[in-house]
């Protein structure tokens, strides 16, 4: 953003990335939960953006073809809830499940609880990018 | 994929993650992801001959 508060594309290019109000960089984080590695793009860092949705693409999509158990929000319990919890971490992700795994989850083979795990971890890992791109806006890290 | 194909693949994501986020330069980030990976096979290796007895 600029000094008037208007989107400012030429910034997503440039070395150095300024700073934002928490606000913004609140914003950023929640693109970026949506569509993992966006916060870093808007905050100016497009590099490490485009590394973490391949490494949260990679992550969540291994999980989806190896047929693992995406958690509903109609949670029954603690545990579904934290199931719950950690797959919507991986933004569009979570809402593609059905694309990926049109045969269902299948956790009867171990393959297929091994992508329950890698899903949840995909989740996880881009709230914590997330998080990152918020301390990357207000300028915590560079 | 194989038990430990998954577990491999699963470390060389996490190691590259965790080096970009964690470390500013290059280099570091390229010498943490490699003993991030490594660590976590030799681990995972580890822990597996551990409980082998377990398993019988």
């Amino acid at each position: 953003m600029n000094m008037a508060g208007t989107p400012k594309i030429a910034s997503l290019t440039e070395p150095e990335a300024q700073k934002r109000t928490p606000g913004v960089a609140a914003g950023f984080a929640i693109a970026g939960w949506l569509v993992p590695g966006l916060g870093h793009v808007l905050a100016g860092r497009p590099g490490r953006g485009v590394i973490y949705f391949l490494t949260v693409a990679a992550l969540a999509i291994t999980g989806f073809l190896q047929r693992g158990f995406v958690f509903s929000h109609h949670f029954v319990d603690a545990f579904s809830l934290l199931g719950f919890l950690a797959d919507a971490g991986t933004g569009i992700f979570y809402f593609a499940a059905k694309i990926f795994e049109l045969g269902g989850p299948d956790i009867a083979r171990a393959a297929g609880d091994y992508g329950t795990r890698f899903i949840a971890t995909a989740g996880v890992l881009n709230v914590l990018i997330a998080l990152d791109a918020y301390s990357t806006a207000i300028g915590e890290k560079d | 994929m194989s038990h430990f194909a998954d577990m491999t693949w699963f470390a060389l994501v996490i190691s590259v993650a965790l080096a970009v986020m964690s470390r500013r330069t290059t280099i570091d980030r390229v010498k943490y992801a490699f003993m991030s990976f490594f660590a976590f096979l030799l681990i995972s290796i580890a822990i597996g001959w551990l409980m082998f007895p377990f398993s019988h």
